[in-house]
């Protein structure tokens, strides 16, 4: 044999011996997706959960009976259901399930088991934050093994959209029969990736369960510091980290290896007001308020460009979105408003309560907005929480929470990301909504909502909405309208591809890693 | 009052400059804080003024203003005041607690004075920062729940330390003397015990003035101290980092002014515990024999 190419073939040897280890190592890592968050989340299963974070790995591992078609929620598809037809009356809705779909555990996903999901989450034992969203949903019959039909007392026109919800998501009965208490642990769905394990305050991990996976595993991480997680990036450790902090977007823009995506968010942040106690229950002084912030250097100054002005009580991205007239800045108006009411001035302080971390910016915002009411001549008395603790005084009804508008604070931060007109707006503005917070209570509006629930056409039911929409910005606002946040997401330059729904949920199913 | 010359006189013949140039930081910022409403009034250092947002350093705004546009100097002195007055309220009353717990239980050596030792004792098993947030979630943020948290957790530290000397001061002869005289037992704590400790209170209170310092705008960077808009050195910090790569300057003001602070009350405190020592003959080093 030639002494030379025998060498040379030893040296394509020894090349490929070294190069084939660093393809398997740049293999793997392209088939494991790696996001981080701020946040954690309280439990994984879909009836339970009230975190957003949660629903991130929930619509991953679930189906429902019908989904979004696209983030820009142009309209609905079956995920589940094949197909579906409502009776001519509207009051009975029936769904016809695909064959074949198998729980991650094996068992089958037929009417049975979608029946067993919506009793559970219905059944006041269970507890769940979501119970009044299905509650309107009557009568539930199971009409074949896989056709099954909804019933209500009244036509339902947000039926389906209310059905995209992620807490509509199917669980297998046998898995919550067998988890019991700990099923919020070890949920198991029909999506296209399963549960392996969580870490509360470290990590979950989900494997890839069926061929529409892309990944074979998709890794959640929550990492509480905006700065850390862009660390976390730049040394290479995650893929897509999100919620990025304004100031540190040059940074990134800097970087040749990371990209940035600005996505809407239909989060729309604000001060409610209490409208039980005075000022607040003048719906004149509501509006008068408004016009003392100036909405546009918040939005400029502050979140750095990333936002923009509230122009209706609602986001852009959310159903039943227009545009109307921004409050205009005149903070001389604000102030002869109200001396108008309160000719001595209002001197009782306004109690501001404000979480902190919760959203973008939120406690930089609310002092600013502090210092604005200060200069109309109101006294303030601010109060920062951090979020846990401030979730929990809100809701409370003692004099020590916000007591749903009898008590203590005379406005607290919030924000909203519910992308239906429905839910958005009834849940905190109808009278004696168990989320309607601040006591908001308008006839005109509660006439609205009832009307445009049971309305089948659509275009009436948009109009109701709409005119809705037009009496909670101009007449009777029931907030202090602070911005409109804008989702700021930071990832590796070989991620492509992405996208996420306005309400903040990514589909880190279509991401491609190269 | 009469004692800071003799003190001053001490630090400048034993050569302990950095001592002195602790005493005169303190000096300047407790001028700064004491004059603060007529330095800057209360409106200049709470106004929010959006445009000047971030605004780096300049004639009008000698050390620019934070990011929500408010006067950085204006800030920085009314947060001087109100840390020096969280850290003196607090420790000055702990000394007080502490001095009247530590002595009695020093003086009076029975069942009672065990049980309440033992509780300092438990009371110090939990860390200082432990206790002051758990005492602030009870009570509610704000200015006085902040100075009456840090107080309460540096009360036990106090007690013990001061229990010592008087247990062994009870039993000396210029006590017995006076007792065999007719001494009462409060006429011997005040008048002949509490006072021969003098020292050690002086020291230990400047010390830990530094801590109460330190622990009062760690607090506030948790939000747990005063709130919004009262300038706060920690608070500023908290809510400024996320600008120190941009710019640096509204976190690196409050942030010095914190250092130089307690640093100072650290060195006026070691200062303090060589001239109050009779046994001292140490020279700084590079002294002249």
């Amino acid at each position: 044999m030639n002494p030379m190419i025998d060498r040379r073939a030893l040296m394509v040897a020894t090349a490929l011996s070294a190069i084939a280890p660093r393809g398997a190592k740049a293999q793997a890592p392209r088939e494991i997706l790696t996001f981080i968050e701020g946040s954690d989340f309280d439990s994984l299963d879909p009836a339970i959960s009230r975190t957003r974070s949660a629903e991130i790995l929930l619509t991953l591992m679930f189906q429902r009976l019908v989904r979004w078609k696209d983030t820009a929620l142009s309209g609905i598809e079956g995920d589940l259901a094949e197909r579906w037809t409502t009776s001519a009356d509207g009051l009975a809705w029936t769904f016809q399930l695909r064959g074949g779909v198998r729980f991650h555990d094996g068992t089958a996903v037929d009417a049975e088991a979608v029946k067993a999901n919506f009793d559970r989450i219905r059944d006041p034992r269970l507890g769940s934050p979501n119970r009044s969203l299905f509650s309107v949903i009557g009568d539930i019959k199971v009409e074949g093994p896989l056709v099954i039909t909804f019933s209500t007392t009244e036509p339902l026109a947000g039926m389906l959209e209310i059905l995209c919800e992620s807490a509509a998501s199917i669980n297998s009965p046998a898995a919550i029969q067998r988890a019991g208490r700990n099923y919020g642990r070890n949920p198991v769905g029909s999506g296209p990736y399963k549960f392996e394990e969580w870490t509360p305050g470290e990590s979950a991990v989900l494997t890839g369960a069926n061929p529409s996976a892309r990944f074979r595993r998709i890794v959640y991480r929550p990492v509480p510091e905006p700065e850390a997680r862009l660390i976390e990036l730049e040394a290479g450790t995650a893929d897509i980290a999100t919620g990025m902090a304004p100031e540190a977007v040059p940074r990134v823009r800097a970087n040749p290896r990371l990209k940035l995506a600005v996505i809407p968010s239909s989060f729309q942040i604000f001060f409610e007001l209490n409208h039980k106690r005075p000022p607040f229950d003048n719906p004149r002084l509501c509006r008068a308020i408004n016009h003392a912030i100036d909405h546009r250097a918040i939005v400029e100054r502050i979140l750095g460009g990333f936002g923009s002005v509230p122009d209706a009580p609602m986001a852009p991205g959310v159903q039943s979105y227009q545009p109307q007239e921004p409050y205009r800045y005149d903070p001389d108006f604000a102030r002869r408003e109200f001396a108008a009411v309160f000719p001595g001035g209002f001197t009782e302080p306004l109690v501001m309560w404000t979480c902190v971390g919760r959203y973008l910016k939120d406690q930089q915002v609310a002092e600013a907005v502090q210092g604005y009411l200060n200069a109309i001549g109101l006294r303030t008395e601010f109060r920062a929480w951090e979020w846990a603790s401030y979730q929990q005084t809100l809701y409370r009804r003692q004099p020590t929470g916000t007591g749903y508008g009898s008590h203590a604070a005379h406005m607290w931060v919030l924000g909203t990301s519910i992308p239906t007109a429905d839910w958005r707006l009834s849940r905190r503005l109808m009278t004696g909504q168990s989320a309607n917070l601040g006591g908001y209570s308008d006839p005109r509006i509660d006439a609205l909502l009832n009307g445009a629930r049971t309305q089948l056409d659509p275009e009436r039911r948009m109009a109701a909405y709409h005119e809705a929409n037009r009496i909670l910005w101009t007449d009777s606002p029931p907030n202090l309208f602070l911005y409109n946040q804008q989702q700021i997401i930071a990832m590796q330059l070989g991620i492509d591809n992405f996208d996420a729904f306005a309400f903040e949920i990514p589909l880190l199913n279509q991401v491609t890693k190269a | 009052m009469s004692a800071i010359l003799p003190f001053l006189r001490f630090l400048v013949i034993t050569r302990r400059y950095m001592a002195l140039l602790g005493v005169a930081v303190i000096v300047i910022f407790a001028v700064a804080a004491l004059a603060a409403p007529l330095l800057f009034d209360w409106t200049t250092a709470t106004r929010v003024n959006l445009g000047d947002a971030l605004a780096t350093p300049s004639l009008d705004l000698p050390l620019g203003a934070d990011e929500m546009g408010r006067n950085m100097i204006a800030r920085l002195v009314w947060g001087a005041r109100t840390s020096l007055l969280v850290a003196g309220v607090s420790v000055g009353a702990a000394l007080l607690a502490g001095l009247l717990i530590g002595g009695l239980c020093g003086y009076y050596d029975n069942r009672a004075s065990f049980i309440t030792m033992r509780a300092m004792d438990a009371i110090i098993s939990f860390p200082r920062i432990l206790l002051a947030i758990m005492l602030i979630t009870i009570l509610g943020p704000g200015m006085t729940s902040l100075t009456l948290a840090i107080a309460i957790s540096s009360v036990p530290v106090f007690a013990r330390l001061f229990r010592g000397p008087v247990l062994s001061l009870k039993s000396r002869d210029f006590v017995l003397a006076s007792r065999s005289l007719g001494a009462g037992d409060m006429r011997l704590l005040f008048r002949h015990v509490l006072p021969n400790i003098a020292s050690l209170v002086i020291v230990q209170g400047s010390i830990s003035l530094a801590e109460a310092v330190l622990i009062a705008s760690g607090l506030s960077f948790l939000g747990l101290g005063p709130q919004p808009p009262v300038p706060e050195w920690g608070a500023m910090i908290a809510q400024s980092r996320s600008h120190l790569m941009s710019t640096p300057h509204v976190v690196l003001a409050p942030g010095i002014a914190l250092f130089l602070l307690v640093l100072s009350l650290n060195l006026v405190g070691d200062g303090l515990r060589d001239f109050t020592d009779p046994k001292s003959t140490r020279i700084s080093p590079g002294a002249a024999p």
